[in-house]
């Protein structure tokens, strides 16, 4: 049995089945963006938002009744920022983390009930310099191992802290920034699209960023490029099947076009830790499909299923580490959240 | 008392369901009435600062109101759907 809760502008919907036996449940939050789902040890969470009515978390024991939190993140009075939208939640087995626009990290030690601000990242000393992206002013990645702490943000870029939140540093070295005029490497401006990271040595690190595919090898210290056989830099996936190893991501024609590189719907993948792309397995559709892949909107359980929703409302699953690929249930609003529960 | 309708797009945020009997003299103070009883649709009417959000619309007896407006004991508050947007 396979679930999958999707996030998408209008509600949210779970898929539940196995093979071609789909069945569909929602919509959950009928009017809402849904914007993150998460398995927490007590049950779930569903983050909801809206340009009206701003955002919110619900929680649910069996992903059917849901009932609202009380105090979801919020910036103080004086901060002069807005609760646009949780992008993410992260859950580290002591700590629950968010990651929200306008850009900033939330924490809580009480399964999400309260939340306190990250006042070493939300506050850095760069903030003044942060400008948003096409995607807002967003923090929507996090990555944990023991003190260490890595936090994306568009389209400033990756922060590190080595010391549990509460000091951080840019790691950008090697990555192109965007928008860029004149010789001097700007301090930030760098728009970090994807993580992903070796569970066993956590400074392995991916990162679909808008100028193309990268590694590091030491937490981001130093950032290369990895694009051999991948048809187009930019893309907003980037998921690492730890059990075998393999990476995923789906590359976008650039970021004036944001499609599939001549309406070719397909993941790549590499089985080289990104020396190397190609194709990945069978199912694809053979007629053009002009739709995006967003970067909240994949997810997989480590054991060989990759699941993905796209901006034309489809999902896709490989049940089998990308070595087939079919698309399931019906037809939804565009997705921008995908989680497997 | 005061009665405050919510559109049906905050249901999932208010346990109490769609319509609340609330005490104030003032939109503000039945509002805090209102989010002492359903806290998670503060974040929903009010910004950051306290204030109505900016393209939420609440009317009272028919007329649209700011929180320091009075309100009579048997008056409605209707905090209105959005009507803009997708």
């Amino acid at each position: 049995m396979t679930r999958i809760a999707v996030g998408t502008e209008k509600g949210g919907y779970i898929l539940e089945g196995d093979e071609a036996d789909w069945e569909v449940s929602g919509p959950l939050f009928p009017g809402w963006k849904v914007s993150a789902f998460a398995a927490v040890s007590d049950g779930y969470l569903a983050a909801v938002g809206s340009n009206w009515f701003g955002v919110g978390i619900h929680r649910s024991t069996n992903l059917r009744d849901w009932e609202p939190l009380d105090s979801p993140p919020a910036w103080p009075e004086d901060a002069g920022r807005e609760m646009e939208l949780i992008w993410r939640f992260h859950d580290d087995g002591i700590r629950l983390w968010a990651a929200v626009a306008h850009a900033g990290l939330f924490t809580s030690l009480d399964e999400g009930i309260t939340w306190e601000p990250v006042d070493g990242l939300n506050e850095h000393r760069t903030r003044s310099d942060w400008q948003p992206g096409f995607g807002g002013l967003a923090a929507h990645r996090i990555i944990t191992s023991a003190e260490s702490i890595w936090v994306g943000i568009s389209a400033v870029g990756v922060f590190r802290s080595d010391d549990g939140g509460s000091t951080w540093d840019l790691k950008n070295d090697g990555i192109g920034p965007v928008g860029a005029v004149g010789e001097e490497r700007p301090e930030v401006g760098y728009c970090v699209h994807g993580l992903a990271n070796h569970p066993a040595d956590p400074g392995r690190i991916w990162r679909q960023d808008h100028v193309g595919m990268y590694r590091t090898g030491d937490g981001g210290d130093n950032w290369e490029r990895v694009n051999d056989g991948l048809p187009a830099d930019f893309g907003f996936v980037i998921w690492r099947d730890h059990g075998s190893g393999r990476l995923f991501t789906i590359p976008l024609e650039s970021s004036e076009n944001r499609v599939p590189v001549g309406g070719s719907l397909r993941v790549y993948r590499s089985d080289d830790d990104g020396e190397h792309w190609a194709v990945s397995g069978a199912g694809w559709p053979d007629d053009p499909q002009f739709t995006a892949v967003l970067r909240g909107a994949f997810d997989g359980d480590g054991r060989g299923s990759f699941a993905f929703g796209t901006t034309g409302g489809e999902v896709w699953l490989t049940g089998d580490n990308g070595e087939s690929w079919a698309r399931l249930g019906p037809r939804f609003p565009r997705i921008g959240a995908v989680s497997l529960l | 008392m005061v009665t405050v309708k919510l559109p049906r797009v905050l249901h999932p945020a208010s346990r109490g369901g769609l319509s609340h009997e609330v005490e104030g003299s003032s939109l503000g103070a039945a509002l805090d009435h209102l989010f002492a009883m359903e806290p998670a649709l503060r974040p929903h009417l009010l910004d950051e600062k306290g204030e109505i959000r900016s393209h939420v619309l609440i009317f009272v007896d028919g007329r649209r109101a700011v929180l320091r407006d009075e309100v009579g004991d048997h008056s409605e508050i209707r905090v209105l759907q959005a009507a803009s947007g997708g």
